[in-house]
């Protein structure tokens, strides 16, 4: 693993032809995010403040934080921590921005920003996971159906 | 579709794509040293890769910044490479890279 630290965000755009309630409803509803978010289930309250987490599917936890912003059907903003290795790793802060692009279509943006620099091998994860992750969503929002692909695994230092 | 294919269809663009991969989010007078071509053919290289969803921008104050947005290479792949090929396909890629390190 490179020991090389960055502060680089990561931004992901998708688009899809869809209302943006129903984006929102995909990113914060754990029936929906169990179909594309690799078997992970979100819970939360969604109140600024609140604590938000991802379950995997035995039941641990896997990602956990606080809701930071709140702001349906258009922007949330999520603390990040990985659940198995608390403090081992710096917080990142993830941020959906949900925006009508044009009739019938909504431009759904991620970004990843790491306020601690972070080793630049851990967001190699994340470069693999995202596109699937997204990809996954617009293709359950268009199509009804998930892609199915198998969890990529962290590296082995990782590993819960 | 067309316009991804297209966007990728240019050595040029491919190599500011691959200098995004190393470091992201970069402005355009940093992505223009080394790629030997005017400041206004760069510019018109990144806005179609930007139409093309290849890459997102944002700005910081008064700096705009590039960033590679892979989604719709994913969806491409998704497209043809269904879930049985993806452990074939990664095994062939590790052992070309093995072998093109050697």
């Amino acid at each position: 693993m490179s020991s090389d630290l960055t502060t680089e965000d990561t931004i992901y755009v998708t688009y899809i032809a869809v209302a943006p309630e129903q984006v929102w409803r995909a990113l914060t509803e754990s029936q929906f995010t169990a179909r594309y978010f690799f078997g992970r289930s979100v819970e939360s309250d969604w109140k600024q403040g609140s604590k938000w987490l991802l379950r995997m599917p035995d039941g641990r936890e896997d990602i956990v934080g606080v809701v930071r912003e709140c702001d349906p059907p258009r922007r949330l903003v999520l603390t990040w921590n990985i659940a198995w290795a608390p403090g081992q790793f710096p917080e990142c802060v993830v941020t959906y921005d949900i925006e009508q692009a044009f009739d019938g279509v909504v431009r759904l943006t991620m970004t990843e920003a790491h306020p601690t620099p972070i080793a630049k091998g851990l967001l190699e994860g994340g470069r693999k996971g995202w596109p699937m992750i997204l990809s996954g969503l617009k293709s359950l929002l268009e199509t009804g159906n998930a892609l199915n692909v198998p969890t990529p695994m962290p590296p082995k230092e990782l590993q819960p | 579709m067309d316009a991804v294919f297209r966007a990728l269809a240019d050595r040029n663009r491919r190599r500011l794509l691959d200098r995004l991969h190393a470091r992201n989010g970069q402005t355009l007078n940093a992505l223009c040293d080394e790629m030997g071509m005017t400041r206004q053919a760069v510019a018109k290289h990144l806005g179609i890769l930007e139409a093309a969803n290849l890459i997102a921008v944002q700005w910081r104050g008064r700096e705009k910044l590039h960033f590679i947005n892979p989604v719709p290479i994913n969806e491409i792949a998704e497209r043809w490479i269904g879930k049985f090929e993806r452990g074939r396909l990664q095994a062939l890629t590790d052992l070309k890279k093995q072998l093109e390190e050697k």
